[in-house]
This record gives C-alpha cells, sequence and structure tokens, in this order.
C-alpha cells in the first residue's frame, strides 16, 4: 500500500518591503510553533530591494546606512541568523515547519540538508548543478564578513566553490524558519555599495557568489524559478505541495510584528543585546 | 567529542555541573560543533527568573540562531560576560571557559531527571 505524501502548504506571496517580508515569515514560524499552521512553504520577492540583517549582525561599521537611504532600500533585521544580504532580483523563499514534522528536523545540519534537497532538485531544473559546501571556504579571517555571500559555511549550496543561495535559520520553541535569498542576478557593485567600507570583504563577494542566470549561462526570470522551486520541494521532500494563502490569525499576527517590531528603527538598527528586557521568548510571545 | 561524565545534560543541548545548590549551565560540545562557528550568544541578566523548559537566551552562529533552554528552574545567579564578549571560548571549550549561566536551582532535584552522560551520547547518535 502506497504511503500518502505529506502536504505541504503553498504560498506565492509577490512582492513586499522587508518589514512585511520578515514580519511574515515570522508569524509562520510561530503559528507552526503553535501547531495552527501547516508545514509551508512560502515564495516572495523583495521591492523596494532591501538589506536584511542576520539577528545579531551590528549595523555600524557593516552596512551603509546613509548609502541605503539614498537608493531608497529598507534595512531589516532578521528573525534568523547570518550576515547581511541585499535582497534585489532573486527570489526568497521561506521554509515554515515543526521540527518534529521534518525528517532531519531535530537537528541543525540534517534540517538544512533536508531542505536543501528541495532547493538543489529546483535549482537542476534551470541547468544548475549546485551542492552544499563541505567546509567553509577559506577567507583568512575569523571575523564574519559583512556580506553573508562573501563566505559559504558547511552546508551552504554553491556551484563550483561559489555561494548560490544565502540561508538563515532559527530554531524556536520546537518550530523551524528557514529561508533564503536565491538570487536570479547580481550587481556586485550594488551589493558592494550597501555594505560598510571594507575592500577585502568588497573584493571577495565577487568571487564568492555567482547568480542562478550566470549558473544556469542564461536568464532564469523570477517565474521560471518559483515553478522550479515548487516542483523542486515537491521531489527534493517528498511533500505535496498545495497552494493556499495566510490564515487570518496568521495575518493578524504578521501585521501586529510589522507595526511593533520589524518596522521599528529599534528593532533593525540595534543589535538584541542592547535593549533589555526584549527577551527573545517575550518578543516572540504570539498572543498579546 | 567529549561528553563528561560529572556533568548531566538534556535534549536542548544543555549541560549542568551541581555545586550545592548553584548549577553551572553550558552548551554542549555537540550542539556547538553543529552550530558551527558561533558569533553571539544573548544571556539573561543576574537576577532573572529561569524557569525550566523555557528559552532563557539566544546563539547565534553562521548557521541559525537556536533559542538557550533552560534545564531547571530557579534564578540566575552569575553570568558569563566574558562568553558574550568572545563566543568562541563556547567552541573551543564548551565545558569550562564557555560556561553560560550559573542558576540558584529552586529545586535541586530537578538536576535529578536530566539525562546522564550516555544518555545523552545515545541519543545525538540516533
Amino acid at each position: 500500500m502506497a504511503t500518502r505524501k505529506p502536504t505541504w502548504r503553498l504560498i506565492r506571496s509577490g512582492f513586499a518591503d522587508g518589514f512585511e517580508n520578515m514580519a511574515i515569515d515570522e508569524a509562520l514560524m510561530l503559528s507552526c510553533a503553535e501547531g495552527a499552521s501547516p508545514p509551508t512553504l512560502r515564495l516572495y520577492g523583495w521591492r523596494p530591494p532591501g538589506v536584511s540583517l542576520g539577528y545579531f549582525q551590528p549595523v555600524d561599521g557593516q552596512i551603509d546606512q546613509e548609502e541605503c537611504a539614498r537608493r531608497g532600500y529598507t534595512v531589516v533585521r532578521r528573525p534568523t541568523g547570518g550576515r547581511a544580504i541585499l535582497h534585489d532580483d532573486e527570489v526568497t523563499y521561506s521554509v515554515s515547519v515543526r521540527q518534529a514534522d521534518l525528517p532531519g528536523g531535530a537537528k541543525l545540519l540534517s534540517s538544512y540538508r533536508e531542505i536543501s534537497r528541495g532547493i538543489e532538485a529546483a535549482l537542476r531544473r534551470v541547468g544548475v548543478a549546485a551542492s552544499p559546501a563541505a567546509g567553509e571556504t577559506k577567507s583568512g579571517s575569523r571575523v564574519p564578513p559583512a556580506a553573508c555571500f562573501a563566505r559559504a559555511a558547511r552546508s551552504d549550496m554553491t556551484v563550483d566553490g561559489r555561494k548560490i543561495v544565502g540561508s538563515a535559520q532559527a530554531r524556536r520553541h520546537g518550530a523551524i524558519l528557514q529561508h533564503g535569498s536565491i538570487p536570479l542576478r547580481v550587481n556586485v557593485a550594488d551589493v558592494a555599495a550597501v555594505m560598510a567600507p571594507d575592500s577585502r570583504a568588497k573584493a571577495a563577494l565577487g568571487e564568492a557568489a555567482v547568480s542562478v542566470s550566470d549558473a544556469a549561462g542564461r536568464q532564469v526570470s523570477f517565474e521560471e524559478l518559483c515553478k522550479a522551486l515548487v516542483a523542486g520541494f515537491e521531489q527534493g521532500l517528498g511533500v505535496t505541495l498545495v497552494p493556499g494563502d495566510l490564515m487570518d490569525e496568521e495575518r493578524t499576527v504578521a501585521a501586529r510584528l510589522c507595526a511593533t517590531k520589524y518596522g521599528t528603527d529599534a528593532w533593525n538598527l540595534e543589535r538584541p543585546g542592547a535593549r533589555r528586557g526584549s527577551h527573545s521568548a517575550k518578543s516572540l510571545a504570539i498572543s498579546s | 567529542m567529549e561528553f563528561p561524565d560529572d556533568l548531566k545534560y538534556t535534549d536542548k543541548h544543555m549541560w549542568v555541573r551541581v555545586d550545592g545548590s548553584e548549577i553551572t549551565v553550558g552548551l554542549t560540545a555537540y550542539a556547538a560543533d553543529e552550530m558551527g562557528e558561533i558569533v553571539y550568544v544573548e544571556l539573561p541578566e543576574e537576577g532573572e527568573a529561569a524557569v525550566a523548559g523555557e528559552p532563557f537566551g539566544s546563539i547565534e552562529s553562521t548557521k541559525a540562531i537556536e533559542d538557550l533552554v533552560a534545564p531547571v528552574g530557579g534564578k540566575v545567579k552569575k553570568v558569563n560576560t566574558e562568553v558574550v564578549d568572545a563566543p568562541e571560548s563556547i567552541n573551543e571549550d564548551p565545558y569550562g571557559n564557555g560556561w553560560l549561566v550559573v542558576v540558584d536551582a529552586e529545586d535541586v532535584k530537578q538536576v535529578d531527571e536530566l539525562l546522564s552522560a550516555a544518555d545523552y551520547e545515545a541519543q545525538m547518535a540516533k
């Protein structure tokens, strides 16, 4: 007797600003943690382009805020770890799922590997042969570079050693939020311009990262990559993706998070340790 | 990989060392290895309450950010501020310099319910 494949929800959100994008991703993670939401793959884009910072990443010395303001780019602090990313011509994926509902979900590396299967299958469909990096690429410094794509860590998706997907994960209350930037095209000068002046980090960007279009040797569109991600996740994770949308409760929580957290300078421009009392457990509470 | 016998463990990757009613808490070598290079850690303040099974801080590596889940309940007595400045100590010396907090336990007997080194190692091997 054939086992029925697990059903996941697929949300195609379209384009929104960084504040809304992060608020929705966190709302989904919280809702999954509560058991109120099914495992969900969300695909979305950024309009206007924006920079997202890792949860603990400082702003000063890492991001050129003035340049971001000049360009009309938003700056948002993610609920996940990692380094800064300029989100522009890309597809962003997010997976929100309870650890218990993802094979290997109880462990960080195995959960990364499982989700990688979906991304790998998707990239293959657009003609890109990517695989998880075996170890860290050499950077000559233990200090993490400001830019996520300047260095590939173990399990990061790479093509010939160059990072093609920048992913970050948060593991809270028994749930996983993993989201990642899959650049369709990269303008290295744009990325370098928004990172704080650091010639070494800027020089590394061009060699360390590659876009999907470059790797495929042709222009890959947003729509094509989204379709490939849907098919790739179904194939790689052995699930059935059912198109759906945010539930009312998720929408409400996302709106509240956008207004009180992701849309505020207090959250985006200060590292969490600088604010006493805003402990992770309290700031993630789903009920007001 | 080390799992010192004189410590107790949780399935959320915390180790505890008991000294009277004072419980020193840290992250296991297994978890530090899984996370990769630890870049930041957020710890509670002295005097804050720790609730067994509830998050009391966060830890971030180049790969992920995770809750630190309190193994026992009580009041946070000491916080390792040095590890906040040098989070790599958690990777380098998780059971020594990488300690995170000391908790004045409300009920030391809670420690008896935690995992032995052998049990923790067996769970992680699954």
